[in-house]
């Protein structure tokens, strides 16, 4: 269905047309929100706190790109969580196995279709991208996540976070650098597929 | 590891070539740049491949669905839902009442100080006699003044410093501020006035307040300012005053004076600060109870 009538008829106040939204861009909103706040419970927290906004303000949706304006706001509340952490540090809570280890990942990250090695190796590359986007400044992990993990292009990441093009650029560029830098200590982990068009290329 | 010799433009140059954002001309220049350039291409390469490992991670899957419920739709649209905006308006208004609370509150200390030295000076308690004494040299005061006035002038024509004989006479109790009324009549006569009245228990704080004096002091002023002078022929304005108004008897205290005592500019003082108090608990309530309100 055309997204466009979605969106007026949600602005009209037709809840089962918004709700048709939600699903189109659920999937989307959660993988933003993960990759920013790297946990899934305030992933899961933020995602939905980004619909209920979306809900709320959809009447100053002008146009343009609407995954852009959803990513705007699931990229404000993941601000806000991140606030509110650095005001009231916590010690996540995870949840032990049968020999009382924590572990690290909930399982339905984990697609079922891959085997166990494939789904180890998946589950470490995870790790290791999510921890260094960890380690980035909020602002580039945020144009990053956008540009390379959601595919906007730069004008709709420059819509999304409020910034000029120029800045996206910018960020970007750092950004990338930074995970270069980061993702060295991790070669080991990459498919062979990833680290062939590496060493094909140099 | 960077390529230190790459400069911040070349690293924007390769990531708006490897995203399809640059222009044809420039796609065409800055190819022909990683032809040339090897420190430019192992950039670009090492960029690329960040690139496909950060692409090659499929979306994650949303762990449940988060289409809204009418309920929760309903209240999406409720007035406390946009309590986003509201929220630092009441922590700025807290904050703000705060501080013109403590600023109210030591301002009303200070000036509570200083008022309260005056007191200090009356050493005996009051008796009718004494203050009968301590009103006469007012009234001689207020005589000298007016020179060529009548005898009874200035009584009429300053009731107020009739107030202390015909109060002791009357066998009211004294109005303490035989030194007040005294000031009343002789204009800069005031301040000795009341160091050396006595004062009765009862009208202490009344002579607490320095502004109280102020006022009365420039009401005084005020009055001698207009004051006829007799070769006009015309009666002084006082003798026109109702009855009422002239305080001789127990019918103290004077309205106009009182209404600008010390005691109710304190009361007022109070009030305000009550006031600040509760904008201030009460701006900071709502700000903590939206603020768990969204946590």
């Amino acid at each position: 269905m055309d997204e466009q009538w979605l969106i007026l008829s949600a602005q009209k106040g037709d809840l089962e047309a918004f709700n048709r939204l939600v699903l189109a861009y659920q999937d989307m909103v959660f993988t933003h929100t993960y990759r920013l706040l790297g946990d899934a419970d305030s992933a899961d927290d933020a995602a939905q706190e980004t619909f209920i906004s979306a809900y709320r303000s959809l009447m100053t949706f002008r146009g343009g790109s609407f995954r852009a304006w959803l990513l705007r706001i699931a990229s404000n509340h993941c601000y806000d969580e991140l606030r509110k952490r650095k005001r009231r540090p916590t010690t996540p809570l995870e949840p032990l196995n049968l020999e009382d280890e924590e572990i690290e990942n909930v399982q339905w990250l984990i697609d079922p279709g891959q085997s166990p090695e494939e789904a180890a190796t998946q589950k470490a590359l995870k790790e290791a991208i999510q921890h260094c986007l960890d380690e980035l400044p909020m602002d580039f992990r945020a144009v990053v996540v956008m540009v390379d993990v959601q595919g906007l292009d730069y004008q709709e990441a420059a819509q999304a976070l409020a910034k000029p093009v120029g800045t996206i650029k910018s960020r970007l560029a750092r950004a990338r650098s930074r995970l270069q830098e980061c993702l060295q200590g991790f070669w080991e982990l990459l498919p062979s597929s990833l680290r062939l068009v590496g060493e094909g290329n140099s | 590891m960077k390529d230190t010799r790459l400069t911040d433009r070349d690293y924007e140059d390769i990531c708006a070539y490897l995203d399809g954002e640059m222009p044809e001309n420039q796609r065409r220049q800055f190819a022909q740049r990683l032809q040339q350039e090897p420190q430019l291409k192992a950039a670009y390469e090492a960029l690329s491949r960040t690139k496909v490992i950060l692409r090659s991670q499929s979306p994650l899957r949303a762990p449940r669905n988060y289409t809204l419920t009418a309920e929760q739709a309903a209240k999406a649209k409720s007035f406390w839902s946009y309590r986003t905006p509201f929220r630092p308006v009441f922590q700025t208004a807290s904050a703000l009442a705060s501080a013109v609370l403590a600023l109210a509150f030591v301002f009303n200390l200070i000036a509570f100080q200083m008022g309260g030295a005056r007191p200090m000076m009356v050493a005996e308690p009051a008796q009718p006699e004494a203050a009968l004494q301590a009103a006469a040299p007012t009234q001689v005061v207020q005589q000298n003044k007016l020179p060529m006035a009548p005898q009874e002038a200035p009584t009429e024509a300053a009731p107020m410093a009739k107030a202390a004989p015909d109060a002791t006479a009357a066998g009211g109790f004294p109005y303490p501020g035989g030194g007040e009324m005294g000031g009343m009549g002789g204009g800069e006569g005031a301040a000795p006035s009341i160091a050396e009245a006595p004062l009765t228990g009862v009208y202490t704080d009344t002579l607490m307040m320095p502004l109280s004096e102020t006022v009365v002091s420039t009401a005084t002023a005020l009055l001698e300012a207009e004051q006829p002078t007799p070769e006009m022929g015309l009666p002084y304005p006082a003798t026109e005053l109702p009855a009422e108004r002239s305080y001789g008897t127990a019918g103290y205290p004077p309205p106009e004076a009182h209404e600008m005592t010390g005691r109710n500019l304190l009361n007022a003082f109070w009030l305000k600060q009550a006031l600040l108090g509760l904008l201030a608990l009460g701006f900071g309530g709502a700000a903590i109870y939206l603020r768990q309100r969204k946590a």
